[in-house]
């Protein structure tokens, strides 16, 4: 009996010991893939010459929540026909999407093109040379955008080890703005509120004074969600309220000191000040009561729904016509108007947020086989003519017409047509690959080779595109006045990781304890517990190391 | 050798499975070692440095880390009481309907949660809970309290969800075991007079006790995996004292960071205390004088 | 069984408890029917959403006229559940088939080897690396293999062969059966029940995935349909915390749409598998 268990268990073990070798024979590919693409770095450019022919090179790109199918897509065909490129995209969804491109990277899969979050993962990718630098491309001049995007002042704390790996999709500096049912102060006699006190006593008349005339006390402030997020205070109320206070704040931000000194925004006394009012909101039932166990999302479902359905009138968005037609459908006279940013304490303006000026931005992985025809796509993208195809599509087809008014570039476009090649109720008349694909943001454009490929002064001139509906309410001016008050605070953009600290830990603290101050009954008990857990967690270290960078770096 | 030639059609059978095993499990083994490592993806598995039990004491020495490891047990318990018998008592319900279209009809309803994703079962219940304009706010009016914020109410949220997506389908395991019951043994026992409640008593439930014992010790074998989706779905910081489970930890302070090797860490601690709950249950099971698992 | 036709009170209680926890799994799925079907003015203004006033397809028809379309993703998910299930119930009830053998030598050594897996994985990253070395990516293939057994459903399998009356194979063995044909001539005819049972707890893991297909699969044409839905419905909400938006503006009655879009064919199936969850008492009936 015992012998007949060696024998079986013999037998098992042969058969495992088979199988994991065989498996360890075929872990050895991707080593050697890798290998090879590095060996292959060098003479890359020399082949990438050879393709010059009319072949059109094969690109795979790798692109979070992708809808659009490169072989039906026309404006992804004319994309193709003048880069003369064969794009493939694999698409990943967006909550898995991080996960994905780590793995295919490490375990070296081949594609040609990624955009992709900077972070910790991209700097590991670009230390252990899983990447390529655009330095070297840079310096033939044929891409003169990307050279200019790339080594702008805005991006240089992205170099990793003076080489830089990752070039940004420019992002205006705020998407984000702020609307104000317009009727409603109208009927309340009340002014556009210009400094954060006057802003606190339109939400209060908004909530208690009857705004819409209907003689129901059925109406309330201003909305905001932020459950799932384990910062709560950076929702964009949190940051509107922030930013009365002092430039720049929010939650991992640096922020300077009226002596001149920086220190991280948690931990300064602006932030104290701006949780205090946000508590005041909340205990005197200004702000809608579900804003802690709504998700928010880039979407702006439910609270477009509620601000169309006229149960408060303060609300902040990224599509600004969705809310207008959804207050429109229930009520034909309401009037939407756009509220800019508020006076600061100081009385220096409130600025918006910066959000970096950028968003994602694209990696060229060293499995690439033709990085330079990449750059030429990139590049392309970047151009007038290039912009215009991933904005709106081709001329004579998805738009008609063209015209510049008051610094506007006006699109009169085509609906019908443009609903065949995209889903227009999802991503209105915008052809999705505007946004985070080469460039990221929507309505605009950056003029980089108007200024003489000077990127940080494209940045703060830069033209809104916009179509003909837009262009009749006072929306065109959103992008020019929040980018008018942006404002980058000290260190942004600097990746380094003893400056950067333990992301998830801090801000995890940092959300709970000002929740848990804003909703307490003694605030400054729970406010002082919060400052003591943050810094232990670690912001001492990195408000000591930071203080000491911004020294030597300044 | 007699033996395995008597059963060669049996480790025929066999043969399959246990290559599936061996290369879909038993391959990928070697990423364990991630958690001894400061591991970083571009290095992998053989070239990230070697940390001994690092993480292991960077674990143990987080306050939150211990809130967490709480919370995950009792709300672990607090499932295994409620989550466990109620599908059985639904399957015995059933059992007792004898109007087939309605016993049909019952049990295609209470199975479609399932279907649901938590994601959106989650934004369904958030609606409803909404003191603002959900049923809550229907019926208390300006008394309407967030209940998703309370913390003495959140783990009551998760398990009435819970149970609202899962409880229907948890009880086909046990509707099928009862139609593996033959109706000579109800009969037989009608027979005897046996009432009503005889009948579930020594019949239904002693042809399901084997099932309901093996689901109780798999249950316990799984407990402290539960629930990530929903609690992350349900949470936000306020209920963080009494809802704030281990995977969520991890999630919140790891992952976003890509901190592989200390989440790895936490998983195998996790698993560890699986395994002693699942070797005590099934232990029990023999000690009792029942088959257990293995 | 001699059926009663009187309603006692234990009937009144066991009907009402069951249409009431009906009543309220139901209320919530049919609301989030109304506001599919509900005209946007009408779901805007009213609160509840419980009483259908207004119909409108708009939803449905952008769901259907989505570029990328559900009809595909639907015809792959089919195909997945199918091909999944149908290998995942040989393997496994092979498996658990043998491992219901006490006397098996061996035995225990393999169910513990196999026990050990429930609790202990290399995690994401090696299994990924090991589906692509195994050159499944992009194929229906990394969707049915890599979780094509669960130990879970192998051990509910295992169990219940081993409940069965040893009577039974004897009598077979006299006939000259070998241990093969009993398995598919005499064991899984009367295990209809467990095989529905964990035949269902397979195909819905496979239907209900989205995990493997994100990670393995490349292509939109060869997404399943929950990766369709759930991009719909949720793909916005990830860089919302960044503080920027997304593409776009997928509304909730959209999102209702997708979720009745995915249940419908889940609602036409069941009764087939249903069926075989009443089959044993429907026989002993008959036999009497």
């Amino acid at each position: 009996m015992k012998k007949q268990k060696m024998m079986t268990m013999l037998l098992m073990s042969a058969l495992l010991a088979g199988t994991v070798l065989s498996g360890c024979a075929q872990k050895q590919e991707p080593a050697n893939g890798g290998d090879s693409s590095k060996n292959s770095n060098t003479s890359t450019p020399a082949a990438s010459n050879e393709a010059e022919s009319s072949e059109p090179v094969t690109i795979k790109w790798v692109r979070a929540a992708n809808e659009q199918d490169p072989e039906k897509d026309r404006i992804l065909l004319e994309l193709q026909k003048r880069t003369n490129t064969k794009i493939e995209i694999i698409s990943i969804p967006n909550d898995q999407f991080a996960n994905k491109v780590s793995l295919m990277i490490a375990s070296g899969e081949d594609f040609d093109l990624a955009t992709v979050d900077a972070g910790k993962a991209m700097i590991e990718w670009a230390k252990n040379d899983l990447i390529y630098p655009y330095d070297e491309f840079l310096e033939s001049g044929n891409y003169p955008h990307l050279k200019a995007v790339i080594n702008a002042d805005v991006y240089k704390g992205f170099r990793i080890d003076g080489k830089a790996y990752f070039k940004p999709l420019g992002l205006a500096p705020m998407q984000w703005g702020w609307i104000i049912r317009q009727d409603w102060l109208d009927n309340l006699g009340l002014k556009m509120p210009t400094t954060i006190e006057e802003f606190y006593n339109v939400i209060k008349a908004f909530k208690e004074e009857d705004p819409d005339k209907n003689g129901k006390d059925d109406t309330y402030g201003i909305y905001t969600r932020a459950s799932g997020m384990s910062d709560p205070s950076i929702s964009q109320l949190g940051q509107f309220i922030n930013r009365a206070y002092v430039v720049a704040g929010r939650t991992d931000n640096w922020v300077t000191m009226p002596d001149g000194s920086i220190t991280r925004f948690e931990a300064s006394p602006y932030a104290k000040e701006s949780a205090a009012f946000f508590k005041k909101l909340v205990d005197e039932n200004l702000i809608n009561k579900d804003w802690l166990s709504l998700k928010p999302d880039g979407a702006q479902g439910p609270e477009s729904d509620d601000f169309g359905a006229g149960k408060y009138g303060i609300a902040v968005t990224s599509k600004p016509d969705l809310f207008v037609q959804k207050a429109q459908s229930v009520n034909p006279d309401a009037k939407i108007a756009y509220l800019p940013p508020l006076q600061g304490e100081n009385g220096t303006p409130a600025n918006s947020g910066h959000s970096g000026g950028f968003w994602r931005g694209t990696v060229i992985p060293k499995t690439s086989k033709n990085p330079e025809k990449v750059l030429e796509l990139i590049e392309y993208t970047h151009t007038k003519e290039g912009r215009e195809l991933t904005l709106f599509g081709i001329e004579g087809t998805h738009f008609t017409d063209v015209k510049e008014e008051n610094g506007n570039r006006i699109y009169t476009i085509n609906e019908e047509e443009m609903s065949k090649d995209w889903d227009t109720n999802k991503n209105g008349f915008l052809y999705p690959l505007s946004w985070g694909a080469m460039n990221y943001f929507e309505y605009g454009y950056i003029p980089i080779e108007e200024n003489n490929f000077n990127y940080d002064e494209a940045f703060t001139n830069l033209q809104p595109w916009i179509t003909t509906d837009m262009a009749k309410g006072s929306f065109p001016d959103w992008f020019a006045i929040n980018s008018k008050y942006s404002i980058a605070p000290p260190l942004m953009n600097v990746f380094d990781d003893n400056l950067l600290g333990d992301q998830g830990k801090l801000r995890s603290a940092y959300g709970e304890g000002w929740l848990k101050a804003i909703m307490s009954k003694d605030f400054d008990k729970d406010w002082n517990e919060l400052q003591q857990k943050w810094l232990a967690a670690g912001g001492q270290d990195i408000i000591a190391y930071g203080q000491e960078y911004y020294k030597t770096h300044q | 050798m007699k033996q395995i030639a008597k059963y060669k059609y049996f480790y025929f059978m066999l043969i399959p499975v246990l290559i599936w095993y061996a290369i879909f499990c038993y391959v990928p083994m070697y990423g364990v070692v991630m958690a001894f490592q400061d591991f970083t993806m571009s290095k992998g598995f053989f070239h990230s440095p070697f940390v001994g039990l690092k993480h292991f004491e960077a674990l143990f020495a987080e306050e939150d880390f211990w809130r967490a490891f709480w919370n995950t047990i009792i709300i672990a318990l607090y499932r295994l009481v409620t989550a466990f018998p109620i599908p059985i008592m639904i399957a015995l319900l059933l059992n007792e309907v004898r109007h087939l279209k309605f016993r049909k009809s019952v049990q295609t309803i209470i199975y479609l949660p399932h279907f649901i994703s938590w994601v959106i079962v989650a934004s369904i219940f958030i609606t409803f809970f909404n003191p603002e304009s959900g049923l809550i706010a229907a019926i208390f009016k300006d008394n309407a309290q967030d209940i998703l914020t309370n913390p003495e109410l959140f783990r009551h949220v998760l398990i009435s969800t819970d149970l609202w997506k899962e409880a229907g389908f948890g009880t086909v395991i046990y509707i099928a075991a009862m139609a593996g019951i033959s109706s000579e043994q109800y009969e037989a026992a009608t027979i005897d007079g046996a009432g009503r409640w005889a009948l579930v008593r020594h019949v239904t439930l002693p042809g399901i006790s084997g099932v309901i014992l093996i689901m109780f010790i798999l249950t316990i074998g799984k407990i402290l995996g539960w629930g990530f989706d929903q609690v992350y779905n349900f949470y936000n910081p306020l209920v963080y004292s009494t809802g704030d489970i281990l995977d969520t930890y991890i999630f919140r302070t790891a992952l976003s960071d890509s901190k592989f090797s200390f989440a790895a860490a936490a998983g195998i601690l996790k698993s560890l205390i699986c395994v002693v709950l699942l070797v005590g249950a099934n232990r029990m099971a023999k000690a009792m004088g029942r088959e257990g698992i293995y | 069984m001699s059926i009663q036709k009187r309603f006692s009170m234990a009937d009144i209680f066991i009907y009402l408890m069951l249409a009431v926890g009906s009543l309220l799994i139901l209320i919530p799925l049919w609301r989030i029917l109304v506001i599919s079907f509900s005209s946007q003015e009408v779901y805007l203004t009213d609160t509840y959403n419980l009483i259908p006033k207004s119909f409108s397809l708009t939803e449905y028809k952008r769901a259907f006229g989505n570029i990328g379309g559900i009809a595909n993703a639907l015809f792959k998910t089919v195909q997945i559940t199918a091909l999944g299930t149908a290998l995942s119930m040989i393997l496994t009830s092979l498996g658990a088939y043998a491992l219901s053998k006490s006397d098996l030598p061996g035995r225990n050594i393999i169910f513990r080897f196999l026990i050990f897996t429930m609790f202990f994985s290399g995690g994401l990253v090696p299994f990924y690396v090991l589906v692509r070395n195994l050159n499944l990516i992009d194929t229906i293939w990394a969707l049915v293999l890599p979780t094509a057994v669960s130990t879970y459903n192998l051990i509910i399998m295992k169990n219940y062969f081993s409940s069965l009356p040893p009577s039974l194979e004897e009598a077979a063995k006299i006939d000259g059966y070998n241990d093969i044909q009993i398995l598919f001539k005499i064991i899984i005819p009367i295990s209809a029940p467990v095989f529905a049972a964990v035949s269902l707890f397979y195909g819905v893991a496979l239907w209900n995935d989205y995990f493997l297909a994100t990670l393995f699969i490349n292509s939109n044409d060869r997404f399943p349909l929950q990766v369709i839905l759930r991009q719909m419905i949720i793909q916005d909400m990830v860089t919302a915390e960044v503080g920027i938006s997304t593409t776009g503006s997928n509304m909730e009655q959209f999102k209702m749409a997708c979720i009745v879009i995915g249940m419908v064919p889940v609602l036409l199936i069941y009764p087939f598998v249903q069926k075989y969850f009443t089959k044993g008492i429907m026989l002993g009936a008959v036999k009497e």
